[in-house]
């Protein structure tokens, strides 16, 4: 009687690394629709989210992080930590975030709300300094 | 996409590259037919509106009020008697151009097929039947050309027996309001005053600058003089001091302002009726009920804090008592009292009651109606569905569609269904962006 061959059915690593890469596509997608759609919600409540849940989005989100930590742990792949004032899309975040913090205090007169903008961005880039700073050896 | 690329340092074989190109290509093509279709979706809304008769008191229930026109009651367990009618409404925000309403019957039902179902526009208080008509309101002080002197005190038109007496009691003069004998009529005739000892109930006072009216003989306070000039003018009171005040008993409970005023309070506005505080949901739902910005009085947390408050006021609510509707076509004008609109019979009564712009409608327009034929849905066979164009009411005013169903024999309906869509229209699109330009002005 002749034997039958199975074959040990495998995910090719170049496979593991194209779905790497698209992650990274689709979570810079993600991203861009999140802020676009948090930009919206604050010119116009209910504009969007009448239309997609900001939950699922969310939770669509943290899915590809999941993902994208899950392969890059089994391609060995791994990343210098960039200080923030290095990061080349520094202006178009500061950007971002001045408009949807300015955005959230339209009541407050415009000297106010961009005092109050510009000590909460420093604030918070303080706090990213500190949580993501190496460790002094 | 270049700049979002956050992989650059993951480089790949030439044949990977290309594999990898064409997927990620794939992956954006996806992603602009995932944005236009929430862009449709943003600027021609679909909007479904539902009704499961097997939980009326679920929250998710979007249809309003599914009632029979025998009773006006809510057909219990959905059942519906042959020859009924079963009426209900549905509020969708914005502007629609169709309609498919769909019925899911219980077993044992009867064919719904070729059956017309019918629906108008309008606003849901404009709807109620019209009631008695309205004399004028209390505390109005009234003469006629045959010099004869009335006030309105607890309903009734009460005479002044003599000139004297008026000027006794210290009525201005000037407070008084011409009106034909024809005029008085609505109002019935109470007995006259005849003794200046006393003064009649809702007789308006003005006491160390504090509005009182006089009810039961006790002297009820004005919240404040906004709340007696929603109500009243201030050439209808009579001035005293306060030794006045030991005259009559002073009551603890306060007046406010008239049934239907919109007052503003912080950021939010409010509809005040029978001392109640509804909250109305956003600006889209102010101008879908017809309220105008000039109407919104500000008034301190403390006048408003003698209202209790209730659940927000929402496209799904009907305008409360004391609302004054404007019939545009007939120029007449319509009071809300306990789900009925009641006739405000003539210039001289209006006035008496409408302090405020009074909301536009139009009865004619109300009683358009439109018809469709219900059909068989194809895939179930108790389920029975029309389609209407709703092109015709598009240009109306009113919020709310009334739909209404008769039944030619005995059914039991377990689910209403309905969708209201706008065509994919350069109309529709100048529309909704009309729209969102307006929200974005009005922020």
């Amino acid at each position: 009687m002749k034997k039958m061959k199975f074959e040990k059915i495998t995910i090719k690593k170049d496979t593991i690394l194209i779905a790497y890469k698209l992650l990274h596509d689709l979570l810079a997608l993600l991203l861009f629709t999140f802020t676009a759609t948090l930009v919206a919600e604050g010119l116009l409540p209910g504009l969007v989210s009448s239309k997609i849940s900001f939950s699922k989005m969310t939770i669509t989100l943290f899915g590809v992080l999941a993902a994208i930590a899950y392969l890059g742990k089994n391609l060995n792949i791994t990343y210098d930590t960039v200080k923030i004032n290095k990061n080349k899309n520094l202006p178009l975040i500061i950007l971002l975030s001045f408009l949807l913090i300015g955005n959230s205090m339209l009541k407050f007169t415009l000297w106010e709300n961009i005092l109050i903008t510009l000590v909460t961005l420093f604030i918070f880039s303080q706090l990213y300094e500190i949580i993501f700073a190496p460790e002094d050896k | 996409m270049q700049i979002f690329d956050l992989t650059k340092k993951v480089r790949l074989q030439p044949t990977l590259q290309k594999k990898y190109n064409t997927l990620r290509m794939i992956l954006h093509v996806f992603f602009v037919i995932a944005m236009l279709f929430v862009a449709y979706r943003i600027l021609f809304p679909i909007i479904p509106l539902d009704f499961d008769l097997s939980t009326p008191n679920s929250t998710k229930n979007t249809l309003v009020s599914p009632r029979l026109s025998s009773t006006n009651e809510f057909p219990s367990k959905g059942a519906v008697k042959p020859n009924d009618t079963l009426l209900f409404n549905a509020n969708p925000e914005g502007q629609f151009s169709n309609a498919n309403i769909s019925f899911i019957l219980g077993k044992n039902s009867t064919n719904l097929e070729n059956i017309p179902l019918k629906i108008r526009r309008s606003y849901q208080a404009f709807f109620y039947p019209t009631g008695e008509p309205l004399g004028f309101k209390n505390s109005t002080l009234l003469s006629t050309i045959d010099a004869n002197y009335y006030i309105i005190s607890n309903g009734l038109l009460r005479k002044f027996a003599n000139t004297d007496i008026i000027l006794a009691l210290g009525y201005p003069k000037s407070a008084f309001a011409n009106v034909s004998s024809e005029d008085l009529k609505l109002n019935t005739p109470g007995t006259d005053i005849t003794s200046a000892d006393n003064y009649p109930d809702d007789t308006l006072f003005l006491i160390d600058n504090t509005f009182y009216q006089l009810r039961n003989q006790q002297l009820f306070p004005f919240i404040s003089a906004a709340a007696f000039l929603s109500q009243f003018e201030s050439v209808s009171v009579i001035s005293k001091n306060a030794d006045f005040l030991k005259r009559y008993p002073v009551s603890e409970i306060y007046l406010g302002f008239a049934d239907g005023t919109l007052v503003s309070s912080a950021d939010s506005v409010y509809i005040l009726s029978e001392d109640k505080s509804y909250p109305i949901e956003n600006e889209v739902t102010f101008s879908a009920m017809g309220f105008d910005w000039e109407n919104v009085i500000p008034i301190s947390t403390d006048e408003l804090g003698a209202y209790k408050k209730q659940k927000q006021f929402t496209n799904n609510s009907a305008h409360p008592n004391g609302t004054i509707f404007l019939d545009q076509k007939k120029n007449s004008y319509f009071l809300i009292k306990d789900n009925k609109k009641l006739p405000l019979g003539n210039t001289a009564i209006i006035q008496t009651y409408s302090k405020q712009k009074p909301i536009l409608a139009d009865s004619t327009a109300s009683e358009k109606e439109l018809s469709c034929v219900m059909q068989k849905k194809i895939l179930n066979s108790n389920a029975y569905q029309c389609n209407i164009s709703l092109e015709n009411l598009s240009g109306l005013v009113g919020n709310d569609y009334q739909i209404a169903l008769t039944f030619p024999a005995t059914a039991n309906i377990s689910k209403i269904e309905t969708t209201f869509s706008t065509p994919l229209t350069f109309a529709s699109l100048k529309n909704s962006l009309s729209v969102i330009k307006n929200r974005l002005e009005n922020r």
